[in-house]
């Protein structure tokens, strides 16, 4: 499932006044150990006050002139990689989550690094599966071509026994390193299990086709360590959205990523590079 | 050790009387980034004591903030213009901390010829 802000925003915050002074937040904040001030007036949020601000200003100012206005209203059903962007690209630095008009709660920059490290595969550093869940459904939002490119690691568990798991760790590692360097710049990539990778692409199947073709190629004639010969499979399948209303993207995520996992599956067992799950029968995709 | 015989307690009181300034600042007021008054409250004061005769002009600037600038005078000198003048030599006394208050007097001298 993919993380929503809500899963992960502070609710203890207090709403102050824009006449409120610095020094009574600040003693609330010590008090009642709450970081996060939103300031209103009128009824209306026009600010925030985190640590950060408390520790800046002068005690003796108001708190319209201690708070940040670089915020945005973001509601509860914002996933954290869409709150990511936000970061990423308005210069924001928090987010006021809000349900019917109301503020419930506040994500900060720092708030969503420590969320977003729990997401990062700590052998490759490469994201792991609800980072691609994310940029599938919205790529189905978006009605954009998809194709998603499943690729799994040809005798990984032969490797592991013969030479050891630190041996197939650094192989992983490596895989990682050349499918992130070699991948198109608009596609994503994530270490969805074991010996599995996923690239999702806004492309359809002829140019994931050959997009997969070059990452199997390069992989396959990369020199790895103590001269071990890897090599790639992938399964990719395609979603044609644009004539579908689609009811529920979390079951349309998932089955597209199944039919490539067992596309993948099938050209591992064919020992052919790729297969698409266009070319697999209806009752093994069911 | 000695003793005191005798203590006496005196107390002198000056006062000085002065006409209040409404509002109690002049021109401009250049208001630094960690100034006790910020320019949100310096906003609100002046519009409460003089309402609609001083605009706050927030600004870039290394430890400014914002300046607050009496209307009067933005009529006679475009904003950027005076700002850049009050800046020149204002940047160079103004700190994080401070409120700088300016008093700005400006002359205009016109001279006009026609044929008679």
């Amino acid at each position: 499932m993919i993380r929503k802000v809500s899963d992960i925003m502070n609710k203890d915050f207090i709403i102050m006044n824009a006449l409120d002074g610095v020094r009574t937040i600040m003693n609330i904040s010590l008090e009642k150990g709450i970081g996060y001030f939103p300031v209103a007036e009128e009824e209306r949020i026009i600010g925030v006050i985190t640590y950060k601000e408390l520790m800046q200003a002068h005690p003796n100012r108001i708190a319209a002139d201690a708070i940040t206005q670089n915020f945005l209203s973001i509601n509860t059903d914002t996933s954290i990689w869409e709150a990511k962007e936000l970061f990423e690209g308005k210069n924001t630095e928090s987010l006021l989550v809000e349900k019917n008009n109301e503020v419930v709660g506040l994500v900060t920059e720092s708030d969503l690094s420590i969320e977003l490290g729990k997401h990062i595969d700590l052998l490759t550093g490469l994201y792991k599966s609800d980072y691609i869940y994310y940029h599938i459904a919205k790529l189905i939002e978006n009605k954009s071509g998809i194709s998603v490119i499943f690729i799994d690691v040809n005798n990984f568990g032969y490797i592991d026994k013969e030479y050891g798991h630190i041996c197939g760790d650094k192989i992983l590692k490596e895989i990682a390193i050349l499918l992130n360097k070699h991948k198109d710049p608009d596609t994503y990539l994530c270490r969805f299990g074991g010996d599995e990778y996923i690239v999702v692409t806004p492309y359809h199947m002829e140019k994931a086709k050959s997009m997969a073709k070059k990452l199997i190629d390069i992989v396959g004639t990369y020199k790895f360590h103590d001269e071990f010969n890897v090599s790639i499979s992938a399964g990719i399948a395609e979603e044609r959205i644009y004539q579908k209303r689609i009811t529920d993207i979390y079951t349309v995520v998932s089955n597209l990523i199944n039919r490539a996992s067992l596309a993948s599956s099938r050209a591992k067992k064919n020992k052919c590079e790729f297969i698409t799950a266009c070319e697999m029968n209806i009752d093994e995709i069911a | 050790m000695g003793t005191y015989k005798q203590s006496t307690k005196k107390a002198d009181i000056n006062i000085r009387l002065s006409e209040f300034e409404m509002p109690p600042m002049q021109d401009v007021l250049i208001v630094g980034k960690r100034a006790p008054i910020g320019s949100e409250a310096a906003r609100r004061m002046v519009d409460i004591l003089s309402p609609d005769q001083y605009e706050i002009v927030k600004i870039e600037h290394p430890v400014v903030e914002a300046m607050i600038i009496r209307r009067g005078l933005l009529n006679i000198l475009p904003q950027d213009r005076l700002i850049e003048l009050i800046m020149e030599e204002g940047g160079k006394i103004a700190n994080e901390s401070t409120i700088i208050r300016a008093q700005i007097n400006i002359t205009i001298e016109v001279s006009k010829s026609i044929e008679i």
